[in-house]
């Protein structure tokens, strides 16, 4: 599973990085997370409001810090 | 409605309550110093040079406190509100779609309702820009949005008065329609089209419409919460800022080059459009000069040029667009920041 964390690396994107990573470990999975900080391509992946999250390729969110459980839940998904 | 609602709604209300409450009671009125008591103050604990530089530090911080607390108060509330209830999808469509006047005014006026985090402005640019909402309204929303934003405008409010808080909104919004309208026509026709991105997927409704009402007041505490936790040691360090410059910068050199005249004007301008401020902070900075001889054209122009401009972020968007793009509207906005600071000057011109 991929994971991609797209965001400057302001305070927000800590936030998701630190609820992904925990998300990753309850879940169990074997995932690659990538953070993603240059504008030119965070833009080029289509995210308009940072920060934002995609797995396997697919936006699943942005412009806000998503909860645990609901990571867990796209990860399911994604599974 | 769960506990976490319950709690969140109790404490808005006892916050707008006590609020209500101080103002009413006028328990501040008494202890509010005026702009020009504060100056004599500032100058007689300085001449006497007794008062050690952390104390003066520490009266600068209260004094400011004293000045801003219920409008930083309402600003963070508002933050947290507007990131929670803004129809942002609808106004980024809404800025893309039209033709002529109306996406710049979308994009001069929406801005707030987009984003409150300065560092988030970058993408939303490109997004816009590469979904076709041409460059013009593009640049518009990226110049204009952080300066108009609730928050700051309450800020200045509180520790600059309302006549440079009005004048922000409108300098902001229109300097924001000018340069992007006329960037746009600078370049009409001589770039190429944005390479259309291919995602194949619409970005999805981050909103969570479905929510009852008062999950949503929750996260809005969350959100006005993460907003105080990431601005607040920010705004403390402009208020030391300005502390400093009023301790150690001799108000003779501030006067000189900072003072009035079209010239300082000129540089303030300047040292705006390059300068990194962080949003907020430059409202105590500029107080802190303004006390110090700064004039108010000089802090016009900064207030503008100030926060819409930095180099990280003209660097940033140069990875998006061409790097001619920043140079041109960077060197416009410099003049639009040195016209607005004539004007304030000539119908403001003491503070």
């Amino acid at each position: 599973m991929k994971i991609e964390i797209f965001g400057p690396g302001c305070h927000r994107c800590h936030d998701v990085e630190k609820c992904v990573s925990k998300a990753v470990s309850e879940s169990g999975v074997e995932a690659e997370i990538e953070k993603v900080k240059d504008m030119g391509k965070i833009v080029d992946a289509g995210i308009m409001q940072t920060p934002g999250l995609k797995i396997n390729g697919k936006i699943k969110c942005s412009g806000r810090v998503p909860n645990i459980e609901e990571v867990k839940k796209w990860i399911t998904e994604e599974k | 409605m769960d506990k976490k609602s319950v709690v969140a709604i109790i404490v808005l209300v006892l916050i707008f309550g006590v609020i209500i409450a101080y103002e009413w009671g006028g328990a501040w009125s008494g202890v509010k110093t005026t702009m020009a008591e504060n100056k004599a103050i500032s100058a007689k604990l300085l001449e006497e040079n007794k008062i050690p530089v952390h104390e003066f530090l520490i009266f600068t911080i209260i004094d400011y406190i004293k000045h801003s607390w219920l409008c930083l108060l309402l600003a963070f509330i508002a933050a947290g509100a507007l990131q929670e209830f803004a129809p942002r999808d609808k106004v980024i469509k809404l800025m893309g779609s039209g033709r002529g006047f109306v996406p710049y005014a979308v994009a001069g006026c929406g801005g707030p309702l987009l984003s409150m985090c300065s560092c988030s402005i970058i993408p939303l640019f490109g997004g816009l820009y590469k979904r076709g909402a041409g460059l013009g309204p593009a640049i518009t929303f990226l110049l204009a949005a952080p300066a108009f934003n609730p928050a700051a405008i309450l800020l200045t409010l509180g520790l600059l008065g309302w006549k440079f808080a009005a004048a922000r909104v409108v300098v902001a919004i229109g300097a924001g329609m000018l340069v992007g309208y006329l960037t746009d026509r600078f370049f009409k026709g001589t770039l190429p089209p944005p390479e259309p991105l291919n995602i194949g997927q619409e970005p999805d409704g981050t909103v969570q419409e479905n929510e009852s009402f008062s999950k949503r007041v929750a996260n809005t505490m969350l959100y006005s919460w993460e907003f105080v936790k990431m601005v607040l040691p920010l705004i403390l360090l402009g208020v030391i800022g300005a502390g400093l410059v009023k301790a150690f910068l001799p108000p003779s050199l501030i006067v000189k080059y900072l003072g009035n005249g079209i010239l300082p004007i000129m540089l303030s301008s300047a040292i705006g459009v390059f300068m990194y401020t962080p949003t907020l902070v430059e409202v105590p900075l500029i107080r802190g000069l303004l006390e110090s001889g700064m004039g108010t054209g000089a802090a016009m122009a900064f207030l503008l040029t100030g926060p819409a401009l930095s180099l990280p972020s003209i660097l940033g968007v140069c990875k998006i667009v061409k790097p001619k793009v920043p140079v041109v509207y960077a060197s416009l906005m410099w003049i639009c920041g040195t016209i607005a600071g004539l004007i304030f000057w000539f119908f403001v011109p003491k503070f």
